[in-house]
């Protein structure tokens, strides 16, 4: 089984001191999924291309194995264990399946948030970013229509918004 | 009661899943072809610390195929799927203690293929490692873990 061909844009494990084959499950699987993605879609290398931030994931099965994903154009690197980065980045705790479906397109963000599967620490200057990022890690499904982007894209800007709003709220109270 | 790793153990997993309902609803129809290797790591006493054994299920529409132990490691082609982890682990996933989605986050299973078939087929996923975990019938002659 081969690795993905190269996309162009370099998808790099940091694992600290122990190199990349230490690095945890999440962080390995993470790669696989975003250099596949790059490989098979043009648009997705474009849109990983104008992507600059930084968002932890964290896994709800095991809190201790989380990952921070930082896009910084011209190349994104997966940062393993970065736990001391949780105040300082916006975060996202879910577990496996949940991720699945979050990527996969069978669930949004905003319903498993409501749900308690996802939780989400969302600096609200982060939230254009995070937005851009989950729309690059959905994978774009057979037939999908611009149209039908244009309008699944509309439906989660103003959901964001309004869950931007609340976060805001939430944070200030 | 089948023992691990024998001839009538493969057969009864292979029943355990094709018996499943619920995973040929879920499964997708396409053939994936996964390979399972179990690493001696000095810990199992059901293989050696220096070996290690190497399987291949071929799952067609939520149904086993094949399930069968090869001679060596499998080359990649046509492999959707690899799978790989110390025989402690995997044994310890067979005898029901150690959850496998969380074993594959912190890297102690490691999974390599295609990932995004195995995120839109991550329910079916999970079905088929929880029956593989829910296999109790498991007979350990030398021990189960942790022996």
């Amino acid at each position: 089984m081969e690795r993905a061909a190269d996309s162009g844009i370099p998808v790099t494990i940091e694992a600290g001191g122990d190199g990349e084959e230490a690095a945890s499950g999440l962080a390995h699987m993470l790669q696989q999924f975003i250099e596949q993605t790059l490989e098979v879609s043009p648009g997705k290398r474009s849109r990983a291309r104008r992507l600059r931030g930084e968002v932890l994931f964290r896994a709800a099965e095991d809190e201790a194995v989380c990952v921070s994903l930082v896009f910084a154009g011209d190349r994104i690197a997966l940062r393993d264990g970065a736990a001391s980065r949780a105040g300082e980045v916006s975060s996202v705790t879910a577990d496996f399946i949940s991720i699945a479906h979050l990527t996969s397109g069978q669930e949004s963000p905003f319903a498993l948030l409501a749900r308690r599967r996802l939780r989400a620490r969302v600096r609200p200057r982060d939230l254009p970013f995070l937005l851009r990022m989950l729309g690059f890690m959905r994978l774009e499904r057979d037939g999908e229509t611009g149209r039908r982007r244009l309008w699944l894209t509309i439906t989660a800007v103003a959901a964001a918004v309004a869950a931007g709003a609340a976060l805001y709220a939430y944070a200030a109270a | 009661m089948s023992v691990i790793y024998s001839e009538p153990w493969y057969e009864d997993m292979k029943a355990l899943i094709n018996g499943s309902a619920d995973l040929r609803e879920r499964a997708p129809a396409d053939r994936i072809v996964l390979s399972l290797e179990v690493e001696g790591d000095g810990k199992s006493p059901y293989v050696p610390e220096d070996g290690a054994y190497y399987f291949l299920l071929e799952i067609e529409g939520g149904r086993v195929e094949v399930f069968r132990p090869l001679p060596e490691r499998f080359s990649g082609k046509g492999l959707s799927f690899r799978f790989s982890a110390p025989a402690s682990i995997w044994e310890s996933v067979a005898a029901g203690q150690t959850d496998p989605i969380t074993a594959g986050l912190r890297g102690a299973i490691k999974v390599r293929g295609d990932m995004r078939f195995l995120m839109e087929n991550a329910d079916a996923v999970k079905l088929l490692i929880d029956l593989y975990g829910s296999q109790v019938d498991t007979e350990w002659p030398k021990g189960k873990p942790p022996y």
